[in-house]
């Protein structure tokens, strides 16, 4: 019966990724104008041998049908094509960018759910009171202030007027190590965080006051435990499902999140590459990068379905 | 434990509080107090902005000093770093040139001087163009640059995706090795200001042949030219760094070797107010812009005491917007002339934000050119809003109209703009004043930039554009033929033919506009090296332009490099032959360049 699910839910992964394969090639393809326009400066145009040689070249002369199966069945062995612009292998060019940006929604995710527990809990713990409000009127505008606005203040703050840190570049740890990482890492990081951390705060706030009311909760205030160890042993785990949960969905979507904060921070990422690639009009790396960043969306949601079949017999039963 | 929470908050509150109270503000001065404020501070070498700011180069007369380490900002990532294949501006250009010798430079002037090539003549026909080359140069590899390395660019040249082109505009046929440092160029044509293409990095900027046989995709990587500094370490997307050549061939006046600096990154921060930050905050020492926002904004932080110090440029780029006379009704000149008329260029340049910083346009040369003209500048249609309704007027009255609209009809344009904010703002404001007419639909679209470009340019196998009114820039600081022999040559290969130019067609002449006239003055004026002759015939060009396919100009390209005080070189820098070179184009020139502390 699992194994029947199981393959039910691959079948439909795969269609998604054909589906989006499809869309994002469409979409690109959908742009007016000529992609050679792109690859030539205005005064290389009038040779108009050259442009035909090179068009020849890049096969753009085939049907759009025949270049999105050449492109889909390259892709399906790992070869997402060439820049057209840079001559760079599109899986080179994420090879490289891809830890930036897994780091930073790493350290956006670790961050929010650093801060957005002990946040979490204690509002659970005061609720109703002047701090619980307080708090949620401090999520309710976290929330509301959106990564790259956040990303502009911090730089405003801790650079230009403090600093501290500085606005752009990424130290790599394999160059320069950790600290001097850090240093770069963070206020991107902390940008993305914000809305990740209000998300989660307020969700195990949620749970945790259902949480808190439970018998075998007051049965240990009764044994007469200190709150925080009642807090932190007997009330945190339950509640902190649905928050993990959302974790791991967060993450997927920071993977393609970071592009505005990305380009704000000039960080090498994989966001500043697909916006470099949409400004050149660089077809096969918006192509190639969309196709990675909604792959992996789709794989981590899948990835939250299997562990919902494991974890819970009801929706297997469905 | 409830007070040590609020308390922490509370502290947090006011250190945010009273950060921001401390801080002055950065973008918030009014603009007209900083532009006053700072009109001696400035440099400009370039053209003078309405006579409100110092535009005098400044001679180097510190010694410069060795070592140190220089952090430029950069609008983008370079597209790539091989002169002959990949498309180049300005952040690629910064590049290119820290790494590879041109064989000539352009100085702000306008005028031609040597780098690799110590001097040049030409035939009497400007058919055959003899360059001698500096002796004992090596590329960073040790190979030697010689006339043979020249003659072995040119066939990488001859088929480069971005140098294909420029050959065929300059109708270079063959590069002939006359002996070790003397090579010549042969042209298929008459070209007079043949050197003009050689400033250009896609045929001027010398790199290894061998090397780039060796690996032609990978040499953007590891690029080998003969320049001041040499590639350490490409890290796409976050910093270049480049490192002090030690075998470099250029020496200052007291014969020291060059470069000063040990190293160059080149960091890409495409966010300007970003960029701009991180030259205030000390995480850059230098930044490129063509914005006018940014410039304006380097300009308050300066008033408000950033010591940095702007090195300002606007050269003859000028920007506005085209009429493609395949659409009518923009193939009437009454409309053309009518809505170029109804264009407030002062309101339009502040909508750009460029007010005391771009100079309005007139033609496609500025004042400080030579090849300005005020007979042009009288001619131009200038604002005025009754004569622009009067000539749309007897264009919507005529029963013979070529929109096939009938009689009393309002025409309908498309204005077009890449979506930038100021931009749209600007377009905004012509679109306001072209419908406050009552005789205009104007209907505004945006594309991306590249989408832009491409509407205008058509495609295969006819190149005929489909836009209306369409924002664009033209010209630049090199020879006018570089860019007018090219833009007003036939657009059809059937008008080419009705004409006799069997085969001369160009898919970059985006007005679909062609004057045998304006045509054989331009051939003339690639056949003469006299500069009133040439002078002369440029002059009439313009006034054809002005006459018959009148853009609606706003104001030419404000640039700038916005640079730590204590950085010395960048503006002041010679050539070989030790006249000044002066900041241009927002493209440092740092051979020269050390610290002065």
């Amino acid at each position: 019966m699992l194994g029947k699910v199981i393959a039910l839910r691959m079948v439909r992964l795969i269609a998604t990724l054909f589906a989006v394969s499809l869309i994002t090639f469409l979409m690109v393809e959908q742009l007016p104008g000529d992609p050679i326009l792109a690859i030539l400066p205005p005064e290389a145009l009038d040779d108009l041998e050259n442009i035909e040689r090179i068009r020849k070249e890049l096969r753009l002369d085939d049907s759009v049908v025949t270049r999105y199966f050449r492109w889909v069945g390259d892709a399906l062995q790992g070869d997402l094509g060439k820049s057209y612009i840079t001559d760079q292998p599109v899986s080179d060019a994420i090879k490289d960018r891809i830890p930036v940006t897994l780091e930073l929604a790493f350290l956006a995710t670790f961050l929010a759910a650093l801060l957005a527990v002990p946040i979490g809990a204690f509002c659970a713990y005061r609720e109703g009171s002047r701090v619980d409000r307080i708090m949620s009127g401090i999520t309710t505008t976290a929330l509301s202030i959106p990564g790259f606005v956040a990303g502009i203040f911090f730089i405003w703050l801790f650079t230009l007027k403090f600093n501290w840190l500085p606005s752009t570049g990424w130290n790599r740890i394999s160059d320069k190590g950790l600290i001097a990482n850090l240093k770069t890492a963070i206020l991107p990081a902390a940008s993305l965080a914000l809305a990740p951390l209000a998300i989660n705060a307020r969700l195990i706030r949620a749970d945790m006051i259902g949480t808190l009311k439970e018998d075998y909760v007051l049965s240990a205030r009764a044994k007469g435990l200190r709150d925080r160890y009642i807090l932190m042993r007997h009330a945190l785990r339950p509640s902190s499902l649905t928050a993990v949960t959302v974790f791991a969905l967060q993450f997927g979507g920071l993977i393609g999140g970071t592009v505005v904060i990305e380009t704000i921070f000039a960080l090498p990422g994989l966001g500043t590459r697909l916006i470099s690639g949409i400004y050149q009009r660089d077809v096969m790396m918006i192509q190639g990068i969309t196709l990675f960043i909604a792959s992996v969306y789709v794989i981590v949601n899948a990835a939250a379905d299997f562990l919902y079949l494991a974890l819970d017999p009801r929706i297997r039963r469905r | 434990m409830k007070k040590s929470w609020l308390k922490l908050i509370a502290s947090l509150f006011a250190f945010a509080l009273i950060a921001a109270a401390c801080g002055g503000s950065d973008s918030g001065s009014d603009s007209d107090t900083a532009s006053s404020t700072d009109k001696e501070e400035v440099i400009e070498s370039g053209t003078e902005a309405e006579g409100d700011v110092d535009t005098e180069v400044e001679e180097v007369v510190e010694k410069g000093n060795y070592g140190g380490d220089f952090i430029v900002g950069l609008e983008a990532e370079a597209t790539g770093l091989r002169p002959w294949e990949d498309a180049c501006s300005s952040p690629c250009l910064t590049m290119v040139v820290a790494i590879h010798d041109l064989l000539v430079q352009i100085r702000t002037d306008g005028t031609i001087g040597p780098w690799l090539a110590t001097s040049w003549e030409a035939n009497d026909t400007f058919t055959e163009w003899t360059f001698q080359l500096e002796e004992g140069v090596t590329f960073h590899n040790g190979s030697a640059f010689t006339a043979q390395t020249l003659v072995d660019m040119f066939e990488l040249q001859k088929v480069g995706a971005s140098a294909a082109g420029i050959v065929t505009a300059a109708g270079l046929k063959e590069v002939v090795a006359v002996d070790d440092y003397t090579v010549m160029y042969v042209l298929g044509q008459a070209h007079s200001a043949f050197p003009s293409f050689l400033v250009q990095t896609p045929l001027g900027a010398v790199f290894d042949p061998d090397a780039a046989n060796a690996d032609f995709d990978g040499y953007s990587m590891n690029p080998i030219g003969t320049g001041p500094f040499m590639m350490d370490k490409r890290d796409l997307d976050n910093e270049t760094i480049v490192v002090r050549n030690p075998n470099y061939w250029m020496s200052d006046a007291d014969g020291n070797q060059l470069p000063y600096l040990d190293s160059v990154t080149f960091r890409p921060i495409p966010d300007e107010g970003t960029r701009l930050d991180s030259l205030l905050s000390g995480t850059t020492n230098a930044m490129q812009t063509l914005r006018q926002g940014t410039i304006r904004d380097a300009r308050s932080s300066k008033a408000d005491g950033a010591d940095i110090i702007l090195l300002e440029f606007q050269g003859n780029n000028v920007g506005g917007g085209m009429y493609n006379l395949n659409n009518p009704p923009l193939d009437d000149v009454r409309v053309r002339k009518g809505l170029t008329h109804m264009n407030n260029q002062e309101a339009v340049i502040e909508a750009l934000g460029g007010t005391g910083i771009s100079l309005p346009g007139s033609q496609w040369f500025s004042p400080d050119s030579p090849w300005y003209s005020e007979k042009v500048a009288a001619a131009w249609p200038q604002f005025d809003l009754a004569a622009g309704k009067a000539l749309i007027e007897e264009y919507v009255n005529d029963p013979e109209r070529s929109d096939g609209r009938a009689v009393g009809e309002n025409i309908e344009v498309e204005l077009s703009c890449p979506p930038d904010p100021t931009l749209i703002a600007a377009m905004q404001v012509v679109e306001q004043l072209w419908s406050s007419s009552g005789l205009i639909d104007v209907n505004m679209t945006n594309y991306d930039q590249q989408t832009h470009i491409g509407y205008a340019l058509g495609a295969a196998p006819d190149w005929q554009g489909s836009h209306g009114a369409h924002c664009w820039r033209w010209s630049s600081d090199n020879d006018p033929s570089t860019e007018l022999n090219r833009q007003m040559a036939p657009h059809t290969l059937d008008v080419a033919a009705a004409y006799g130019l069997d085969g001369i067609f160009t898919p970059t002449n985006f007005f679909n506009w062609f004057d045998i006239e304006v045509f054989g003055w331009l051939v003339a004026a690639i056949g003469t090296a006299n500069f009133e002759e040439r002078y002369a015939l440029y002059e009439m060009v313009m006034m054809r332009i002005a006459r018959d396919i009148p853009m609606w100009y706003s104001g030419h390209t404000a640039t700038m490099l916005a640079i730590e005080s204590d950085i010395e070189g960048i503006n002041g820098w010679v050539l070989p032959d030790g006249t000044f070179g002066g900041q241009g184009w927002a493209v440092p020139q740092l051979n020269q360049a050390f610290w002065s502390n």
